[in-house]
């Protein structure tokens, strides 16, 4: 199957509420089996964004959250961002989310700044699969 | 079987010999439908007996799902008894071995069972 071209990154603002990380997650797997990634990668990139939007809706203030999904090459890179006025950095929860990303993204950073808590992963199928 | 406690993403059901059984995605809306199950069945068995969760319909599971079943390990181990992890997929063990967690649980594939 040929990859179909996508102009932009695609934009999900959803409720901080949890049965929303399978709609994300539904967005999310959409996109990288548009982008023909195989069932794996599309795995992978499932596990990546249910990392963030669970994060987000666990440690943010329960407002909205903004999912920003890009197709970076053959990877994919995620951008999640919700208010959060305080947050606790070495949660449990947290460090075990974090261990998840580190082993499946190639790269995650989990930023809290200005009353915002920003999760950035980048997925890329050649290093997951030599990893 | 009773039907314990189901959601959009997660159907949990407790079989005629006590499996927790979970079908569906355990993630940050199924863990806690997971989480009351395990604390409820917890509450109706001795203290070393062992709880025992089928994973054999289980689809997806991430780290807050996870979490669920790290608790009620964690709750095992204070009562000497261990949580046994049915049927888990490959999406499944590899969150555990990724995770360091696999020596946590019992792993009992269905044909052992």
């Amino acid at each position: 199957m040929s990859p179909v071209a996508v102009g932009g990154p695609v934009v999900v603002q959803v409720p901080a509420e949890a049965s929303m990380a399978r709609l994300v997650r539904l967005a999310a797997s959409s996109l990288a089996a548009m982008a023909s990634m195989d069932v794996d990668d599309i795995e992978d990139v499932k596990i990546v964004v249910s990392e963030v939007i669970a994060a987000l809706i666990e440690h943010g203030d329960g407002h909205d959250i903004t999912i920003k999904l890009e197709l970076e090459g053959e990877g994919m890179s995620i951008r999640g961002i919700t208010d959060a006025q305080s947050f606790v950095a070495d949660s449990a929860d947290l460090a075990l989310s974090s261990t998840v990303l580190a082993a499946i993204a190639s790269e995650h950073a989990i930023e809290h700044a200005e009353g915002k808590l920003l999760i950035v992963a980048a997925y890329s199928p050649h290093l997951a699969s030599d990893g | 079987m009773t039907d314990a406690g189901p959601n959009d993403t997660l159907r949990v059901t407790v079989a005629p010999d006590g499996a927790i059984v979970a079908s569906g995605d355990i993630d940050v809306a199924g863990g806690p439908v997971l989480e009351a199950v395990l604390l409820e069945q917890e509450g109706q068995i001795d203290a070393d007996e062992t709880i025992v969760v089928d994973l054999t319909e289980v689809t997806f599971i991430d780290s807050s799902g996870l979490r669920s079943l790290l608790s009620a390990s964690r709750r095992a181990g204070e009562r000497s008894a261990k949580v046994v992890l049915r049927s888990p997929s490959s999406s499944v063990r590899r969150l555990l071995e990724i995770t360091g967690t696999t020596a946590q649980f019992r792993i009992e594939d269905s044909d052992s069972a």
